[in-house]
């Protein structure tokens, strides 16, 4: 049962921040796989929702001319996966669009709802925060830019002020250019399943040895996180099985993994350690590295 | 009748329902509901084992739109159970439409009927509850003797001795034994032993229960019910409710699925009873949390099994000792016990001695109930993963373990009662599911990489078909006055493609095109009786009773055609819709014959009733054959080929027994590596969504490969058996065994998951 109090649809940012003004207690609905969830499961009572679907600047997937990857927060999962510049340019965006839920769903999910969703299992916040992505957020009176890890503050928590609304997810040059990468999803079931595990990681190589890496985990935590001690260790290192095995174990150290239904702390930390060295791997070759496998 | 030259039976014909199901027209119970209905929901306990102090249902009753709320205080004070099953049922009459004491979380407190849910729902956050809560038994293996007794009441009964022991916990107890098991243990070369534990794995039919009941102008109780078993749904509303069953009519429509748990009523008694109170339709529907945690489930099984052999690779002695969680209510616990034995003992008769004994618990959890498979999934899982290993100590290859013991056409076996076996192709199916498998390159294994490695398995399974000796159906053809026939019976449709197979068995008697032949089925007032679709009874019973009634129609269409033709019965014959005389010298059409013989001075209406019943449940087999590849360092298992030949006598409708099969080895897939159920400490239900309760999806199933090795069943109708429930059994075992020749981890608790493979993997290091 859906419990919808007033429903409102903005044309533009500007019109959604005005309505949002006006009414601070708006809910933005996006997709719509979230929070008619929600609303369907008596989590979300009598809400006044403020769609923004017919906002269509909002969906748009482009290449800046300073070389940033604009992504529009209202593309949906299908929109991204299928998108020449993220294929090109950030192609784990895609694989994590790709291992998101079903078809239908994918069709109408978009990786904004995702983000603001706040959830660690959010499928694109792994490869998001490998990527050092930044959300623009804008309200009525003026925006403000913030990397992805500042945004999201605890499970189902994000940093979205009153009369906000997100407007474009941006990935800077320096975070993708020269980097190979890989998003594994680890999961109980094929589709239609929440992540047990998301490892994204960007690989960067500077002749023989670890450039940079970066490591962006969901569901090893409240939050997705990133694991910074590995990446810091990495950095300059020969690229051999060892250090891809020693990368893996610190990779465990930044994980706050817990017992829940899905897999118990121990097993989550297993599939950590394993599954950055298997993802590790494919970025290396991806990469233009040597292949282990 | 011989199958052969048939142009109705064996032919794939579309189920005639498809086209309008599939292009949403207006069939389920849901969408039959008035539109003024009211909407039921129920406040249900949140304590697994409660006794209510005091409930307070006034504030509730002042919501407006509220027609009534319904407490214990307002039910008849008589036991009875849910269970679909023809009288005297063997299952416990041990709960009440509502009661003082709440048993499972989820359990029914109170129902509220208002003009919408919402009022609904809102009306039962007011109503006041006072529990005394009361420690629950929660783990079944400790029920027995577990100082909180979940039954404690004085007026439960039984039909007959089911070995009920309530104050133990014991709901039924079951032995059965020929020879001394024991003896021949211990003169057997091998001997293997072990403990398997199958879950209580939900349908997870599309279609949740529901129910819509009102009160016809006669002031009859008409009830429309998402059912397998119409008749037995009424005589339970009947008893519970207490009102005679002439006052009481169950129509089943469309169903949406039941697998076994709509043989289980289910909120037909909370709607019928508001009607009863307010004169008005109601409806009640179940929501898929309710579906999954406040209804019926498989039951949970620990069996042991003893598997003894000879040097010659003879299976001599096999033990169950079986241990059922029925729950906080009893339906079909005495009989699912039984069946674990019932349909898995006969598969090896070169035996000497075999047992099965056992008890069904009771516990402070949702009840279990009839599932697909009905015992024989859980026996098939713990006996066939005992045979494989049993293969392993032979050194003797699996599928020849199989084909040395198994019985044969002829043959009897030791708790048959010297009923010899009429049919069977298991040993074709052995020897070609092992061949489209590769088993010969492929067994035990493959090492693909470092990190895959592939492992096949194999397993096979009976089932019966009907239920000998108690199982019957009764079906009717008439020729309509306009020269069509109208076949009514009571068994019922829920998807399975019944009213399409019985018609072309009844077509292929009469000789009629199928078009000529309309279903009127599953109405207590006009079907005639029928247990209901369940115990893989449709095809053989029904399937027998449709022929036996079409055999005679046409005797009497002969019988009429000749006298109007003025020639004996011997000199026609019916031919192209006409009987005709055998000399050329006159012919007269059906429709002709329909209309001379009802209309005018006729005055009679040819039409025929049968009733079938058998005294044996000749069994389908399946061998079932699985190829995962395992990820040695995550533990997860994919499944990349299963492979299911099937013997299920004569095929009615290739297709529709295809697509048995197929759903039949998917839900077995499920169980085997996907549908976890787990409880709190406090006894809910943690898996009671489609989120947390995972059944497999598309990409899940890896290719599912079915083929046919036909046997021809004299008793049944063109040599048919039933194929409803046996294609369920073999995923567990075979995918089990398959994960052990993988990567040696016998894991014993279904499901298989990545989890206990990588943690029993690390244990082996």
């Amino acid at each position: 049962m859906y419990d919808i109090r007033g429903y409102y649809e903005a044309e533009t940012v500007r019109e959604a921040t005005e309505l949002l003004r006006a009414n601070p207690k708006l809910k933005i609905i996006a997709g719509g796989t979230d929070v008619l969830v929600k609303m369907h499961g008596g989590q979300l009572e009598d809400a006044e929702l403020l769609s923004i679907r017919k906002i269509q600047e909002l969906r748009d997937i482009r290449k800046l001319e300073n070389g940033t990857i604009a992504v529009g927060p209202m593309a949906t999962f299908t929109n991204v996966f299928n998108d020449q510049v993220v294929n090109k340019y950030v192609p784990i965006l895609a694989e994590a669009a790709i291992s998101m839920g079903g078809p239908q769903i994918r069709n109408i999910a978009t990786i904004g709802g995702n983000v603001c969703n706040g959830a660690t299992s959010a499928d694109s916040a792994s490869s998001l925060f490998a990527l050092n992505a930044r959300l623009k957020l804008q309200t009525f009176q003026g925006e403000r830019v913030i990397p992805i890890q500042e945004f999201y503050l605890g499970p189902g928590k994000v940093d979205l002020k009153p009369g906000e609304v997100l407007t474009d997810i941006l990935i800077y040059p320096e975070d993708y250019q020269g980097f190979g990468g890989q998003y594994i999803k680890f999961a109980m079931r094929e589709a239609m399943d929440i992540a047990t595990l998301g490892v994204a990681v960007l690989c960067k190589l500077d002749s023989g040895n670890f450039g940079e890496i970066r490591i962006g985990l969901g569901v090893a935590g409240p939050t997705p996180l990133r694991c910074v001690e590995a990446e810091e260790f990495a950095r300059g290192k020969k690229i051999s099985l060892e250090t891809i095995g020693e990368i893996g174990k610190l990779a465990v150290k930044s994980t706050k993994a817990r017992t829940s239904w899905r897999a118990s702390k121990e097993y989550r930390e297993h599939l950590v350690e394993e599954l950055t060295q298997r993802a590790l791997q494919t970025a290396i070759v991806r990469a233009g590295g040597v292949d282990f496998v | 009748m011989e199958a052969v030259n048939l142009r109705n039976v064996g032919h794939s014909i579309p189920k005639i329902d498809g086209l309008s199901i599939a292009t949403g027209k207006p069939a389920y119970t849901e969408d039959l509901a008035m539109p003024h209905a009211l909407v039921l929901k129920i406040l249900r306990s949140p304590h697994a084992f409660a006794k209510i102090i005091s409930i307070d249902t006034s504030k509730a009753e002042r919501v407006e739109g509220v027609e009534c709320i319904l407490t214990y205080k307002d039910v008849p004070k008589v036991r009875f159970t849910l269970a679909g099953q023809s009288y005297p049922e063997p299952s416990p009459y041990d709960r009440m439409i509502l009661e003082g004491v709440v048993r499972y979380v989820g359990d029914e407190v109170a129902i509220i009927a208002a003009v919408d849910e919402k009022t609904a729902l809102k009306a039962m956050k007011l109503i006041n509850v006072e529990y005394e809560v009361l420690e629950p038994v929660l783990d079944f293996e400790k029920a027995i003797g577990h100082p909180s007794v979940v039954h404690f009441e004085e007026d439960l009964t039984c039909n007959f001795d089911i070995g009920l022991h309530k104050e133990q916990n014991i709901v039924s107890s079951h032995e059965q034994a020929v020879g001394d098991v024991e003896k021949v243990l211990k003169d057997c070369e091998f001997v293997v032993e072990d403990v398997y534990y199958p879950q209580a794995q939900a349908h997870a039919m599309m279609e949740t229960y529901r129910s819509f009941t009102y009160q016809d102008y006669m002031g009859r109780l008409v009830v429309v019910s998402s059912t397998q078993v119409p008749f037995h749904i009424k005589r339970q509303l009947a008893r519970a409710l207490q009102i005679p069953a002439t006052k009481i009519r169950v129509i089943k429509p469309r169903i949406g699925g039941g697998f076994g748990g709509k043989q289980t009523g289910a909120g037909d008694v909370f709607a019928a009873l508001v009607t009863l109170r307010t004169g008005k339709p109601a409806m009640i529907i179940y929501d898929r949390q309710e579906t999954f945690s406040c209804t019926t489930s498989r039951h949970a099984m620990r069996i042991k099994v003893r598997l003894g052999a000879d040097a010659d690779g003879f299976i001599r002695a096999i033990d169950l000792e079986v241990l059922s969680d029925t729950g906080a209510y009893g339906e079909h616990a005495s009989t699912v016990l039984s069946c674990v034995g019932e349909y898995t003992l006969p598969l090896y008769n070169k035996t000497k001695a075999v047992r099965i004994r056992g008890n069904a618990v009771y516990t402070n959890k949702m009840p279990a109930g009839a599932f697909r498979g009905y015992g024989a999934t859980q026996g098939t899982f713990a006996l066939e993963s005992a045979v494989n290993k049993l293969a392993e100590r032979l050194a003797i290859d699996p599928t020849e373990v199989r084909l040395k013991n198994i019985s044969q056409k002829g043959e009897t076996f030791l708790t048959g009662h010297g009923v010899q076996l009429g049919s069977t192709a298991l040993d074709r199916c052995i020897k070609k599911g092992r061949e489209m498998i590769g088993w010969k390159e492929k067994f035990p294994r493959q090492t693909l990489s470092g990190t895959k490695v592939r492992g096949v398995g194999m397993a096979i399974t009976m089932q019966g078909s009907g239920i000998a000796n108690i199982g019957t159906a009764s079906a009717e053809i008439r020729l309509t006055d306009d020269g069509n026939f109208a076949l009514l019976i009571g068994a019922t449709d829920m998807g399975t493609g019944c009213d399409t197979i019985l018609s072309q068995i009844a077509a292929e008697v009469l000789e009629v095109p199928l078009d000529k032949i309309y279903v009127s089925a599953g109405d207590t007032d006009t079907s005639p009786f029928d247990p209901g679709s369940y115990a893989s009874s449709t095809t053989y019973l029904a399937g027998t009773a449709v022929l036996k009634a079409a055999e005679e129609l046409k005797g009497k269409i002969l019988d009429q055609g000749a006298k109007f033709l003025g020639a004996s019965k011997e000199n026609v014959i019916f031919e192209e819709l006409s009987v005709r005389r055998i000399d050329g010298e006159g012919e007269i059409s059906l429709a002709k014959i329909a209309e001379q013989t009802i209309l005018g001075m006729g005055n009679l209406q040819l039409a025929a009733m049968a009733t079938h019943g058998s005294q044996i449940s000749p069994p389908p087999y399946v061998a079932g054959f699985a190829e995962v590849e395992v990820d040695v360092e995550t533990g997860k298992v994919d499944l990349i080929d299963y492979v299911a030949v099937v013997d299920c006598g004569t095929m009615i409708n290739p297709n529709l027994a295809r697509i048995q099969a197929e759903g039949g080895i998917v839900q077995g897939i499920g169980m085997a590596l996907f549908e976890e159920v787990r409880y709190s400490n406090l006894g809910k239900m943690e898996t009671n969504t489609f989120m947390q309760y995972k059944i497999p999806c598309r990409q899940d199933v890896g290719n599912v490969r079915i083929a046919f090795e036909e046997s021809y069943e004299p008793s049944g109708p063109f040599g048919a058996k039933s194929i409803g429930e046996v294609v369920a059994n073999t995923p567990p075992p075979a995918i089990v065994n398959a994960v052990y020749n993988a990567v040696g981890v016998q894991v014993h608790h279904l499901p298989v998951t990545a989890e206990k493979v990588f943690l029993e993997m690390l244990k082996q290091q």
